[in-house]
């Protein structure tokens, strides 16, 4: 079946509350390796002093009835912010990504704060070899009404069986598929969210499209990686515009 | 199977920044509970790309003049070009670019992001009016 994809819209209003590209490197590169790269390298507008995001790490021992727990807390990323706060560089264990959060300046400008992330890391990190590359958007869309009919707004609505109530309060749904022609891979994670009062429901369409690459390709070899990550975006977009319907399109008007 | 697909749990809904915006968590990284002052001075935005499309021309050349006379006259250099940065061209008409452009030409040697935007408002003009370019581009710099 031929699948029909909306031209490409430019909404004044669009409900991207976070893009990303993320590299991920096929070797082990340690953590602080990375943080180093970043922070001696990072163009004029970047905080030099990371924000932290932490995991905690939980252990537990079990003899006889005996349970006994010890936790760590351990650094997992560090995020460079750009003056503005709606830019960021951060990187966590092998894999390297920058942000942008809304308003969504744009794919042009979003691509120049990627530049500035791979020129940033390059000096040190330009010759690892590249695992994969993603780009991620995520949408958050603010749906009119107490108990709208998601059907008439997203297209990959879930549904629900009969008897269960035709009022959805709950839900998330997630696919994961390969496109043939290339081998990427797009990731659709459809989930509701807290709405902002009680005259709307919210989703967060979540949509991840992926590249896994077969040679050695470094992070320093842009032209290698430049046009996959373009490409990715548009799988991405195409995949955003199949899923709403027009009913949503007017939303963002 | 592929490297990702065999990885594919890596990239957790926790991945992203937005997450914390919405979590509790107190491992999320420190993060204003109020928009950022760069936040702040982008919100108006949308209400910028919604006058645009709404064919409200003057309404749209109005809010750029003053949003970017409030920074330059406040001597506020780097939140402008912040702000240039923030501006999403494709979402603007070549009034409202003209206007950008215009606006910040008496900061444009300090504004580092002018020359990015004035190359881009060129290339956008040559696509969008072939026929006029060169009178518009005459002024744009």
């Amino acid at each position: 079946m031929n699948r029909v994809v909306e031209q490409r819209r430019v909404y004044p209003r669009p409900p991207i509350v976070e893009a990303l590209v993320e590299f991920r490197f096929a070797q082990a590169v340690p953590l602080s390796k990375m943080r180093g790269a970043l922070a001696g390298n990072l163009p004029h507008g970047y905080e030099k002093s990371p924000s932290v995001r932490y995991r905690i790490d939980l252990e537990a021992a079990v003899t006889g009835r005996d349970v006994r727990t010890a936790g760590k807390r351990n650094v997992e990323a560090y995020f460079f912010r750009g003056r503005s706060g709606l830019r960021l560089i951060g990187c966590r264990a092998s894999s390297l990504s920058a942000h942008v959060l809304a308003p969504y300046p744009g794919w042009e400008n979003f691509q120049d704060v990627v530049d500035e992330c791979v020129a940033a890391a390059a000096p040190v990190l330009g010759s690892e070899v590249l695992k994969s590359v993603a780009v991620r958007y995520v949408d958050r869309i603010v749906i009119p009404g107490a108990a709208p009919n998601l059907q008439e707004f997203l297209t990959i609505a879930p549904r629900t069986p009969e008897g269960a109530g035709s009022i959805l309060t709950g839900f998330s749904w997630t696919s994961e598929t390969k496109l043939p022609a290339t081998g990427d891979t797009m990731r659709v994670e459809l989930r509701s969210a807290p709405p902002n009062g009680p005259e709307a429901q919210v989703v967060v369409l979540d949509l991840l499209a992926a590249h896994a690459f077969a040679g050695a390709v470094r992070l320093a070899d842009r032209q290698l990686w430049s046009d996959i990550v373009d490409r990715l975006h548009q799988v991405q977009r195409d995949v955003f515009e199949a899923s709403i319907t027009a009913e949503t399109r007017r939303l963002f008007e | 199977m592929n490297a990702y697909a065999a990885n594919s749990g890596q990239y957790p809904a926790q991945c992203g920044l937005w997450s914390d915006l919405r979590s509790r968590a107190s491992s999320a990284p420190r993060r204003e509970s109020t928009p950022s002052r760069g936040a702040a001075t982008a919100a108006w935005l949308p209400d910028l790309y919604v006058a645009v499309v709404a064919g409200r021309n003057d309404e749209a050349v109005d809010m750029v003049y003053q949003r970017f006379d409030e920074l330059l006259s406040a001597e506020q250099f780097e939140a402008c070009d912040d702000l240039l940065r923030a501006v999403d061209l494709g979402r603007l008409n070549v009034v409202t670019m003209m206007a950008v452009v215009s606006i910040t030409r008496v900061a444009d040697a300090k504004l580092e992001r002018r020359a990015r935007v004035v190359d881009r408002v060129r290339d956008r003009i040559v696509a969008l009016e072939p026929l006029r370019a060169n009178a518009l581009l005459a002024v744009v710099r």
